[in-house]
């Protein structure tokens, strides 16, 4: 088990006490150091109070909602937010994130996929402020070169088009963080598009046909059914 | 053949007066017309003539009437005959009065004769009659009966013999009710008609006095009948014309099912004996008809219980073992573990993990189908449709499978498909279902093809197909449909260490429905190797 280098201080918020039980072992292991409410009302104290470095949260709550709790610590907060939700509620998820969450899980879902996503919102919080752009990204064969916007693939330079560049430009930037449809289509297109999700479908296609070693079969760009995409790196 | 005073009798008891209707009276004056005629013809002859010679004349318009007109109209004229001879040709001529004894005897000879000819012709003329007619009426119960068995659905069936009914008596309406015992009234079966509204309710209520007494009314003498009515109080003498006609109780073995109205002629005419066994015949059948589709009823209510019964089975074979064996290994391991944690090995503990894991997942996917199952029956999982590329869901579907099982799979995608209308969420729960089975039901290792193309069909209009293609067993003959029915397994599977839960294809099922589209299992085509193929197709524009 690998040992985080800081001790970073997690805030669950569920109102199920099996469930906080569960996660709050599952990520001691981690060697993480835990809190844990069980309304939204007490999540928000305790995020003032203790200043978490990320927060797991349910989405259904007793008393404030957990898009509410969401959107209140986005108001002065910019700690990384993992909502939980419960299968099939695609609409909540994405309010959840457009209100501001960092990444989700459905329930029920495996510890090793929890710690995952915690490793990694935990590592862009601590990586590389906006303004400080890397000027590379390497995901399996893939390479951007930011600077000079050149892509390359299995070392050869493909063409991609201004949007498709844009599209890749956007998810390496969230790497391993889902990106909703809206986010993508108003970075890229501009806020007047971010409902024209069949626009999008066309051009992840055409980049995935050009950056994907089995584009039926993607590994890097990820679909989140009703949700929007995300750009996975390889462990 | 009765006696004309009897007969005369009888009609008067039937219809209630002593004229005659002009198109019968006409036969007696042709009679007498006859008879007239011999008269002059024999006065202008009655030189050349003995007047005994008479008889030669009257005989043949005697025997003419028996045969053209009928047994009354010649004893008409066998009596004016006699009456004439003896008026105009034996003396005392001009009066009644006969003198010579002889005469006497040839009058008489005359009547007897002019008599039992008229009697013999007339009776030939009659059977020959009744030959037709009888002839005609059972061809035309026949042609009845025919069309009535041909005919298997009851609505259609009923307002026929309503129609053929009014045809065949020229009837203006015939209304067949039927009880229906769950509202206990009467239905009215047969809707058109030249009826209106009040008079149909009004009718109705006869009907209803009808089926409770299970006793026809309306045949025979003319208010018999509407005095019955009118002493049930059901209607009051004000309405009595709109509720007249023949109402008929419709019976099969005892049991009542219904009544039929049919409505008198135009003309007030009462309904011939033919009319009447007509009537009573097509009414036979409706009731026929009626208790038949009571048994198909209650055959097919029968088959829905059966049914019931059925899934019922196979819900608690599934829960016996889908649900409890999984229930039972994590038990075993979790108090394993919570109990001897120490004595247990490294590789033992983990064994002991993976299997609470696995055995989770099972159940989660088992509760999840049935959820999500039960939300699209219930309609409460409408799709939320939105343009999705078909390459891209089985792309998340293999996303799902897992590493070493998507590396089976092999997917050819034409170039030219075209983007779909459809539920992402759902067409990707399809996809990946199909995917699961195909691995599960395959030898290990073996490929999976995976086909997108797009096609045009009757049907769906332009749309894209994903066949999902395995090289196992294939599906047995048989099955080919079954295999989507709710907790339905093959029971080739049923007891071998292949999980299922018989949800996921009837989840598939459901959604293709729900998508316009449809989901089709079949057998890999020979010469080819075997195995299942199963093509989902999803209509590129569904409304």
């Amino acid at each position: 088990m690998k040992q985080p280098a800081s001790e970073h201080l997690i805030l669950i918020v569920d109102d199920e006490p099996e469930i906080l039980r569960a996660v709050r072992a599952g990520l001691r292991a981690q060697g993480y150091e835990t809190e844990t409410a069980s309304s939204g009302e007490e999540a928000l104290r305790l995020a003032s109070g203790r200043a978490p470095h990320l927060v797991i949260l349910d989405l259904m709550l007793p008393g404030i909602s957990g898009i509410d709790v969401c959107e209140r610590l986005r108001e002065w907060t910019n700690v990384p937010i993992i909502v939980l939700s419960a299968l099939g509620q695609e609409r909540q998820k994405v309010k959840a994130l457009d209100a501001g969450a960092d990444d989700y899980l459905t329930k029920p879902f495996g510890m090793d996929e929890l710690t995952a996503r915690v490793r990694a919102a935990l590592r862009r919080q601590t990586g590389a402020l906006p303004e400080q752009q890397p000027s590379s990204f390497t995901a399996d064969d893939v390479e951007i070169d930011f600077a000079a916007r050149i892509v390359r693939k299995a070392k050869q330079e493909i063409k991609l088009t201004p949007i498709e560049y844009e599209i890749l430009r956007f998810l390496t930037q969230n790497a391993d963080r889902v990106v909703t449809h809206r986010q993508l289509l108003s970075t890229v297109w501009g806020a007047e598009y971010s409902e024209e999700t069949q626009l999008l479908r066309v051009h992840i296609g055409h980049l995935r046909q050009k950056i994907e070693t089995n584009p039926s079969h993607p590994r890097l760009v990820i679909t989140e059914p009703g949700v929007g995409y995300r750009f996975r790196t390889p462990d | 053949m009765t006696f004309p005073p009897t007969f005369i009798w009888e009609r008067f008891r039937k219809e209630g007066r002593w004229t005659l209707p002009p198109e019968e009276a006409a036969p007696y004056g042709w009679s007498l017309l006859g008879v007239a005629a011999a008269t002059v013809c024999f006065w202008l002859l009655r030189h050349d003539f003995d007047k005994g010679q008479a008889s030669l004349l009257y005989l043949p318009i005697v025997i003419a009437c028996a045969v053209r007109l009928g047994f009354g109209p010649a004893i008409c004229a066998a009596i004016t005959s006699f009456v004439a001879w003896d008026f105009f040709y034996l003396p005392p001529y001009y009066t009644l009065i006969i003198e010579n004894p002889k005469d006497w005897l040839s009058l008489g000879v005359f009547l007897l004769a002019a008599i039992t000819t008229a009697k013999l012709a007339s009776d030939a003329r009659l059977q020959t009659e009744q030959a037709q007619l009888r002839e005609a009426e059972i061809s035309t119960l026949y042609q009845a009966s025919q069309e009535a068995s041909q005919e298997v659905d009851i609505n259609l069936l009923i307002p026929r013999l309503a129609a053929q009914l009014e045809q065949l008596c020229q009837s203006p309406c015939c209304l067949v009710f039927a009880y229906n015992g769950q509202t206990q009234r009467m239905q009215l079966l047969s809707k058109e008609s030249s009826h209106g509204e009040i008079e149909r309710a009004a009718i109705a209520e006869v009907a209803e006095e009808v089926f409770k007494k299970s006793q026809e009314i309306g045949f025979g003498p003319k208010d018999f009948w509407s005095r019955a009515i009118l002493e049930s109080h059901l209607i009051s003498e004000a309405e009595m014309p709109l509720v007249r006609g023949v109402y008929v109780p419709l019976r099969v073995q005892g049991r009542r099912m219904g009544v039929v109205y049919v409505a008198p002629h135009r003309d007030g005419r009462l309904f011939s004996d033919l009319e009447e066994r007509l009537i009573r015949t097509l009414a036979n059948h409706a009731a026929i008809a009626l208790a038949r589709q009571e048994l198909s009823d209650q055959a097919a209510e029968a088959r829905a219980l059966r049914e019931a019964d059925t899934l019922k089975d196979r819900i608690l074979s599934l829960a016996s073992h889908e649900m409890r064996s999984p229930l039972a290994s994590i038990k075993a391991a979790a108090t394993g573990l919570l109990q001897s944690e120490d004595a247990y090995g490294e590789q033992d503990r983990r064994d002991a993990l993976k299997s609470i894991a696995g055995e989770v997942d099972r159940m989660t996917n088992l509760v999840t189908n049935m959820l999500d199952l039960s939300r699209l029956e219930a309609g409460n999982w409408k799709p939320e449709k939105d343009w999705c590329d078909l390459q891209e869901i089985v792309g998340t579907a293999l996303d799902r499978l897992g590493e070493s099982d998507a590396a089976r799979v092999h997917v050819v995608a034409a170039s030219d498909l075209p983007m779909v209308l459809a539920d992402y969420t759902q067409v990707a729960l399809v996809i990946t279902n199909l995917l699961t089975n195909a691995v599960k039901y395959s030898p290990e290792g073996s490929a999976i093809d995976v086909t997108l193309t797009r096609t045009v069909d009757e049907d769906l209009g332009q749309y894209v197909q994903v066949a999902v293609r395995d090289y196992g067993e294939g599906i047995q003959p048989g099955e080919e449909t079954r295999i989507f029915d709710r907790f339905y397994r093959s029971p080739r599977h049923r007891k071998s260490a292949i999980h299922g839960t018989g949800l996921g294809l009837s989840l598939c099922y459901a959604i293709a429905t729900a998508h316009g589209g449809r989901i089709l299992a079949s057998n890999a085509p020979p010469p080819g190797r075997s195995g299942a193929v199963f093509e989902f197709s999803l209509p590129v524009n569904a409304a």
